[in-house]
């Protein structure tokens, strides 16, 4: 009892922390746009949302990203209010917000299928928000003005939800939903239901918009292309759990895991036991293979995985002296991507190594003896399963 | 602009001639929706507005010694709107069936509701319920509520055993009130249908985004919720309150002095006392009152639920 501590016996003391005064928690969480502390969801027997701590920046473009069912949705639902944690606590803006109902939250959501009020005109769905909220009827004609404008659709305003197409009914939906300037935007997997092209353009269109306002955007997709191109940050999900968070460079680069290696991006994974840790680096031994690997934290005799991404992978008849991964193999295949090439070589049986680069000249037969090779510090060593 | 050379007769089969009688595409697809709704149009033409239409014509005639004469003249209305029996079936038949639909709908869509968006598990069974409330006959119905409701019935069985009253309440049956529950367990599960099937079509999401722009429970539903349900709702009401606007048995059989209806004056001009103009005009003018209370309702409704 007495003060007010951290941890999971604050959440009973949540509705006692007023505006202003912030109860508990270090300098960052305070200024932080979302806090998520220890966040646990179970439906029945499975865990959804397995005792997840997060900590959002305001202005910032995050992503969290993960398989479906990894519980990406249902933190984000958890955030916005529809659905109730069974521990932890969230904070918005330094304030809890554990107790309020999705309309007394300062977030604002758009759904996957827009989600939009079929028996009102557009005019009347983005003032919606602002109607319920008294603002005058002059404003309103105004705010929906600017919100309009901001996602490049303005004039629409007669027109009803039907008749608009699936990239302008998204655009209508994110207009509605910061027309009421949440202090943050919560995007679940808005742009599933469009075609490649227009997702692409609206990925470049929904970042710049969120450049423009500065407004913290927590966004949820299932897409590693997505994830790496719009954000600031990637919170990467699985089984329930955030794996790993960072930038996209950091998360691409850096995977911590065999499934972050595998999730995000193309990548060959090897497993093997480690043979030798020496000051150079590891050797691991995949089947009659030696691979080079980094140092890491490993000791010898233990089971790992070493990932290496396709594209640095060298490929080709000759030898490239100042790579230590060389070997032997044949050209299983070669597949023509148009602005590269991926090529499947079988190093050992059973064991294959993808490479991707730019054309060789003349094309490689599919068949003939070559080498693959790359250097040390393009292996990424994994920790077989954490 | 491609111009494609016209065929000639030769190259056409019969479908393709058939297409060429339309000259867009739009036009054919409104020409063979039409079609389609040809055989539904012929029947109700043949079995409905047609008869309406002779019925119509008499209302305006008379009968003399059993005869039906086309002495054309206004009379049957003006007695149907002057005199005071048939002023008061009209307000006592308007009162019931408003009340009878108006509970009805309240009733059906807190099921739909509570099976739509609470009981979502057991929705097949708890709709299944409801059907199965049909399959009892009307008439075996009303029976069933005389013997809870009458002087020998089980409600009064039980208020004398317990010491409550010391004579049977005889207005428990043949009253106003007894013509309202009949009704209104007759028809509750025919109401339940349009709205449940109108609720499938609010989705989650659009709740949830009504919440999550600022609407409280109780806005989200008045604003989103009801008027998408809207259409589903207004049918039921019509529908109940058609229904017991036009019903003539119950009313007879539990209704009683207060809860007479103007269905059984109808069925008695023309089936007892042969005055078939009369029960005509009797029956248009209660058409009439049926479809400009609905008229108004719809009306209002469309301003209100926006």
């Amino acid at each position: 009892m007495g003060a007010p501590a951290g941890g999971v016996g604050a959440l009973a003391s949540t509705e006692a922390a007023a505006p202003g005064r912030s109860s508990d928690g270090s300098a960052a969480s305070v200024d932080a746009a979302i806090v998520v502390e220890g966040v646990t969801k179970r439906f029945k027997q499975t865990v959804a949302v397995d005792d997840c701590h997060l900590v959002v920046e305001r202005g910032a473009f995050v992503s969290l990203l993960g398989p479906s069912g990894c519980g990406k949705t249902t933190l984000l639902r958890m955030i916005g209010g529809f659905e109730s944690q069974d521990g932890g606590r969230i904070l918005i803006h330094g304030k809890p917000v554990d107790r309020l109902p999705p309309n007394r939250r300062p977030v604002n959501m758009v759904f996957q299928r827009y989600a939009l009020f079929p028996h009102k005109s557009v005019y009347e769905n983005i003032a919606f928000p602002l109607e319920l909220r008294g603002v005058s009827k002059k404003e309103r004609r105004k705010r929906v003005q600017e919100s309009l404008e901001l996602v490049r659709l303005p004039g629409v305003e007669d027109r009803r939800p039907t008749e608009l197409s699936g990239g302008q009914a998204q655009r209508i939906a994110l207009a509605r939903a910061l027309v009421g300037r949440p202090d943050v935007l919560l995007l679940d997997e808005p742009l599933t239901s469009l075609d490649l092209k227009l997702r692409k353009a609206m990925q470049l269109e929904l970042r710049s918009i969120q450049e423009e306002l500065g407004t913290t955007f927590l966004y949820v997709t299932h897409d590693q292309e997505e994830a790496l191109t719009m954000s600031d940050r990637i919170v990467l999900m699985n089984e329930g759990r955030i794996v790993q968070e960072g930038e996209p460079a950091e998360i691409y680069n850096r995977p911590e895991s065999v499934f972050a290696s595998h999730f995000i991006g193309e990548t060959n994974l090897f497993e093997g036991e480690v043979v030798a840790v020496e000051t150079a680096g590891t050797r691991v031994r995949v089947g009659s293979l030696d691979v080079a690997a980094p140092i890491g934290d490993v000791s010898p005799s233990v089971t790992a995985a070493v990932s290496v991404r396709p594209q640095a992978v060298a490929i080709g008849p000759e030898v490239v002296h100042d790579h230590e991964n060389r070997f032997r193999g044949r050209l299983e295949r070669r597949i023509f991507l148009g602005n590269l090439v991926r090529w499947y070589v079988e190093i050992d049986p059973g064991v294959i190594v993808t490479a991707e680069g730019p054309a060789e000249d003349p094309p490689l037969e599919e068949g003939t003896d070559l080498e693959v090779s790359w250097r040390r510090d393009d292996s990424i060593l994994l920790p077989h399963r954490p | 602009m491609a111009i494609r050379a016209a065929p000639t007769s030769e190259q056409l089969d019969l479908s393709a001639r058939v297409a060429m009688l339309f000259r867009t595409r739009e036009e054919r697809e409104r020409w063979l929706s039409l079609a389609q709704l040809t055989p539904a149009m012929a029947f109700l033409l043949v079995f409905l507005v047609g008869p309406l239409a002779v019925f119509l014509i008499y209302s305006f005639w008379v009968t003399r010694s059993y005869q039906l004469i086309s002495d054309w003249n206004i009379e049957n209305y003006r007695e149907a709107l002057t005199q005071g029996v048939y002023r008061d079936l009209f307000r006592n038949t308007i009162e019931i069936a408003i009340v009878a639909a108006a509970i009805t709908t309240s009733l059906a869509y807190t099921y739909a509701h509570l099976i739509r968006f609470q009981l979502r598990r057991f929705q097949n069974v708890l709709l299944f319920v409801a059907i199965v409330a049909l399959f009892s006959g009307y008439l075996v119905r009303i029976y069933a509520w005389r013997t809870i409701l009458g002087d020998e019935g089980i409600m009064n069985r039980a208020l004398l055993s317990l010491g409550l009253v010391d004579k049977p309440l005889s207005f428990l049956l043949y009253s106003r009130a007894a013509a309202l529950i009949v009704l209104v367990n007759f028809l509750v599960p025919l109401a339940i249908l349009p709205i449940y099937a109108a609720l499938q079509n609010v989705s989650d999401d659009q709740i949830d985004a009504a919440r999550d722009l600022g609407a409280g429970a109780f806005q989200a539903f008045r604003k989103v919720t009801l008027p998408l349900a809207w259409n589903g709702v207004f049918v039921a009401f019509s529908f109940t309150f058609i229904i017991a606007a036009g019903d003539y048995v119950t009313p007879q059989l539990v209704g009683g002095t207060s809860g007479a209806m103007i269905g059984r004056a109808i069925a008695d001009k023309f089936g007892v006392t042969f005055a078939w103009p009369l029960g005509a005009a009797l029956s248009f003018l209660t058409l009439a009152f049926v479809l400009a209370i609905l008229s108004v309702i719809r009306f209002a409704s469309r301003r209100v639920l926006r």
